[in-house]
């Protein structure tokens, strides 16, 4: 479909459907509120608390970050972070790192099968970590060079980059990835 | 003992052994000496558990604090590993908020092995990594221990045939030694020998394969009775599960536990269990016998086993990872395949076919190279251990061969040696390959035990009250969360006259469906009760109870059988007018009687036969033959063009009619013979009242009924 013909498309849908509103530095002032939570100035109007969620986790987790207020209404979206000042991204950042907890894993010291249970005992960093995914192929989540690995209780642990793991923690986990 | 758990994640999204506790109305979060936070309970109205990706925070909510939560204030942030203990911890304090009551906090469903540290699966008893193979097997043999006997004696028929055989070596032996080699006796009596050797050899096999076919029936007969009463056991506790513990299995992963685990159980036992016998004394036997010829030779046989039986397991090991790839692979390719085949038509229409044969290409190239790869070092390696693993053979026939001349044993001997190594290999490549069949076994095992195990959320009482359901229905103080951390029903207080029929009307997902889910007892209020003629339901005996119901869905299931039967499966023991007048009363006679078979009409599987308004007024005709003293309508009408909806509303009027009655429906003209109304809105009740009184009050009920006359305006 050519664009003109896509923006005719989309000019039949109603406007209620499109009301996206997508967010410039300049429409939307975030600040932390006396009690700790994230709030933001979108327009003229002043949100004491706001939720941000990324709209595509995996692939690009910089970008398309919906603010919905607590009851989960939407109020706008952020394109992309790095369009924002340093100190109104470090704001974002640390509310989705809030909302977003995936450990990082820098070593996998073992991986155990029993009874199609998966048992990985890991290194986050200093930290030595066991978790126990159960049917590893459906709980993999693959994004750019690495992936997330997704527990029983429903926490996620994270792989940056795989070939950038020790070769002999790549060996132990390759057979297991598409 | 004070309400304490566990939290792990520090202010800045370190990793921490934190500790959040509950004392005289102070909740405190800290890790080690320091505080991270302590606050009093004192105009706090609750304490909420916010669940977001990979963790969640607990926050106190003040009093009259605004609606954006601003005001809240958040006392920790945990992994999801912690939720469940801190839901938990959540609940108790809630009860104090709201009650004053200090109670103590329920580690069901949260316990941790002791071994290990990991929290046992969901349902089990036991700690799937520390478990040991060893409680299985016991687990099996108290299984399979009517079996034993009648597998026993096949075992005992299985050796005897394998010991005729093996006779086959040594008879061998003597008709070469004694017979044909043997220029010291008269060319008559060594013709007499080699016929009675043959007549040995003849019988000997002949009793082989009796003892075998004995040893066959025998084993079919236990292993048919395991086989079934594995099933009908699993099935049973398939059946008696609760609503709770079957939403999280899928219907096929039953349907496996029920037919293919408990046919590996039943192979397992029957083949292996027999064998077992079998196979060890075979190779006691024939180990004596190789001993006796020459405990030199029968070492060099021996020798090589354990050192080959090593390697092959290292071996198996590494391939099996590959081959695991492999098999990933193949499901991989199958469930593109699956997705294209059951999606052609959006395929077609969205003109994809070139983008989905390029992404089914790729899956299939990359299986066949893995395929290739592994089939590679399969077909290398594995002839070089196995000729490894016979290697005592060639060294036989050289030692052998010198004894031979050397006279130190006879030509027979030689032969019966050579013939025994077959006997002697065999079991040990059965031993060898045991741990792999174990493995497999185990896996079916824990799946099995896993549903025979599983406690039920919803339990009758010791000496439950019989179930009368004839006086008003009283919902007191209930509180309920699919998950004990996220409440969706709240503080809910309802009187229900005996005979009244109450609509159910909030937006989706405000906790109509869990109301009625509480009121069929398909789950138990976390706190609070509904008591009917002054009985708690979960004193009442639960299949007592609900057999005085009545239900109506959207969506009905049908059985594969009969329109006849389908109606009748309210009431297996009704006669045939008794279903007639329900199918009346159901507005579903006139269209019965015109198909062709009438009542005798298969619906095909999931009524497949007949349109949604049909299956509708058959399971109506249901509920009305089930005679039911409660019926519950859910959305009973909804999806159903004009027409079929007017014969429909007509049925359930005639149902409804003197019965205590609970209905939801979105599309609200529908409850309009409700006696009330009941406004459900976030999981609390807002409103209640006649269609008129809710209009008047200008409130969420106004507001639904104004949405929708605007959306029927324009369509």
């Amino acid at each position: 479909m050519s664009t003109n013909q896509s923006d005719k498309a989309m000019q039949t849908i109603s406007p209620e459907t499109l009301r996206a509103v997508y967010l410039s530095p300049s429409e939307c002032e975030f600040f932390k509120s006396e009690n700790g939570f994230l709030g933001a100035v979108i327009g003229e109007e002043r949100h004491e608390r706001v939720i941000l969620a990324r709209a595509l986790p995996l692939s690009c987790p910089d970008e398309y970050i919906c603010i919905s207020d607590v009851e989960r209404k939407e109020i706008g979206i952020v394109e992309k972070i790095s369009d924002f000042s340093e100190s109104q991204q470090a704001l974002i950042n640390e509310e989705l790192n809030h909302r977003y907890f995936s450990p990082v894993i820098t070593e996998i010291k073992s991986i155990k099968e029993k009874f199609g249970n998966f048992y990985f005992d890991v290194l986050l960093g200093d930290l030595k970590k066991n978790f126990t995914v159960k049917d590893l192929t459906k709980n993999i989540r693959y994004h750019g060079e690495g992936f997330d690995l997704i527990d029983v209780d429903g926490n996620r642990y994270r792989i940056i980059n795989f070939s950038e793991i020790p070769a002999k923690s790549r060996r132990k986990l390759e057979p297991y990835l598409y | 003992m004070k309400p304490s758990v566990t939290f792990d994640i520090g202010p800045s999204g370190d990793i921490i052994d934190g500790t959040l506790s509950f004392e005289g109305g102070v909740v405190t979060a800290k890790c080690g000496d320091e505080i991270y936070f302590s606050a009093s309970l004192e105009g706090i109205e609750e304490l909420v558990l916010r669940t977001y990706v990979g963790c969640g925070t607990l926050e106190l909510v003040p009093e009259n604090s605004p609606g954006d939560m601003s005001k809240s204030l958040e006392v920790c942030r945990f992994s999801m590993t912690c939720v469940e203990p801190v839901g938990e911890f959540c609940k108790v304090v809630n009860h104090y908020i709201r009650t004053g009551e200090e109670t103590e906090m329920s580690t069901e469903g949260f316990r941790v092995c002791p071994i290990c540290g990991r929290h046992y699966a969901k349902g089990l008893n036991t700690c799937l990594f520390c478990v040991e193979k060893s409680y299985l097997v016991k687990r099996l043999f108290a299984i399979s221990k009517p079996y034993l006997p009648a597998l026993f004696i096949a075992g005992v028929f299985v050796a005897l045939s394998s010991i005729c055989t093996a006779m086959l070596p040594v008879l061998n032996s003597k008709l070469i030694d004694n017979y044909l080699y043997n220029s010291a006796i008269l060319a008559d009596a060594r013709v007499k020998g080699v016929v009675r050797i043959a007549v040995l050899i003849a019988v000997s096999q002949i009793l082989s394969r009796i003892f075998n076919m004995i040893s066959k029936r025998r084993a079919n007969v236990a292993s048919g009775d395991l086989s079934n009463d594995l099933r009908v056991l699993v099935y049973d506790k398939v059946q008696r599960l609760s609503v709770s513990s079957l939403t999280g299995k899928t219907s096929g992963d039953l349907m496996k536990r029920v037919s293919n685990d408990t046919e590996k159980i039943k192979n397992f036992v029957t083949e292996q269990g027999m064998y077992l016998m079998e196979k060890v004394l075979m190779f006691v036997v024939v180990l004596v016998i190789l001993l006796r010829i020459s405990p030199l030779l029968t070492l060099i046989v021996i020798l090589p086993v354990p050192f080959v039986t090593c390697a092959i397991r290292v071996y198996w090991k590494w391939i099996s990872l590959r081959f695991r790839k492999q098999w990933r692979c193949e499901s991989r390719e199958s469930s593109i395949l699956h997705d294209i085949v059951k999606g052609i038509r959006v395929v077609k229409t969205f003109g994809s076919e070139a983008r989905e044969i390029k992404k089914f290409s790729a899956a299939s190239k990359k299986l066949a190279d893995i395929a290739v790869g592994n089939e590679h070092r399969w077909a290398i390696v594995f002839p070089l251990l196995t000729f490894f693993m016979g290697i005592g053979e060639f060294f036989v026939i050289y030692f052998g061969g010198r004894m031979v001349i050397n006279g130190q044993i006879s030509i027979g001997e030689l032969l019966e040696f050579n013939l025994f190594l077959a006997y002697i290999y065999q079991p040990l490549r059965w031993m060898s390959s045991l741990p792999q069949k174990l493995a497999d076994l185990s896996a079916s095992l824990i799946k099995i035990f896993e549903i025979i195990d599983e406690k039920h959320d919803v339990e009758d009482v010791e000496d439950p009250k019989p179930a009368m359901l004839d006086g008003d229905l009283v919902i007191k103080d209930l509180r309920f969360g699919y998950k004990a951390y996220e409440p969706v029903l709240r503080d809910i207080n309802l009187t229900v006259k005996q005979g009244e029929m109450i609509g159910l009307v909030g937006h989706s997902g405000a906790g109509k469906s869990t109301l009625i889910n509480l009121i069929m007892r398909l789950y138990d209020a976390d706190t609070g009760s509904i008591s009917i003629a002054g009985t708690d339901i979960r004193d009442m005996n639960q299949y007592e109870f609900r057999e005085q119901l009545g239900v109506v869905f959207q969506e009905n299931f049908l059985f594969a059988g009969t329109v006849y039967d389908n109606i009748a499966y309210a009431r297996p023991d009704a006669d045939p007018s008794e279903v007639i007048a329900a199918a009346k009363a159901a507005n579903a006679h006139n269209f019965i009687i015109e198909l062709p078979d009438g009542y005798n009409t298969v619906v095909g599987e999931d009524g497949h036969n007949l349109s949604g308004g049909e299956r509708q007024r058959l399971s109506i005709a249901r509920a009305v033959l089930r005679n039911p003293a409660i019926l519950i309508l859910d959305e009973a009408t909804s999806a159903l063009d004009p027409e079929t909806e007017e014969q429909i509303q007509e049925a359930l009027a005639r149902l409804v009619k003197g019965r205590t009655t609970f209905a939801i429906a979105h599309r609200l003209s529908t409850l309009r013979n409700a006696d009330r109304l009941v406004v459900i809105e976030k999981g609390r009740i807002v409103e209640t009242g006649s269609h008129r009184d809710l209009l008047m009050q200008n409130g969420i009920y106004a507001r639904l009924v104004m949405a929708q006359r605007q959306t029927s305006k324009l369509n």
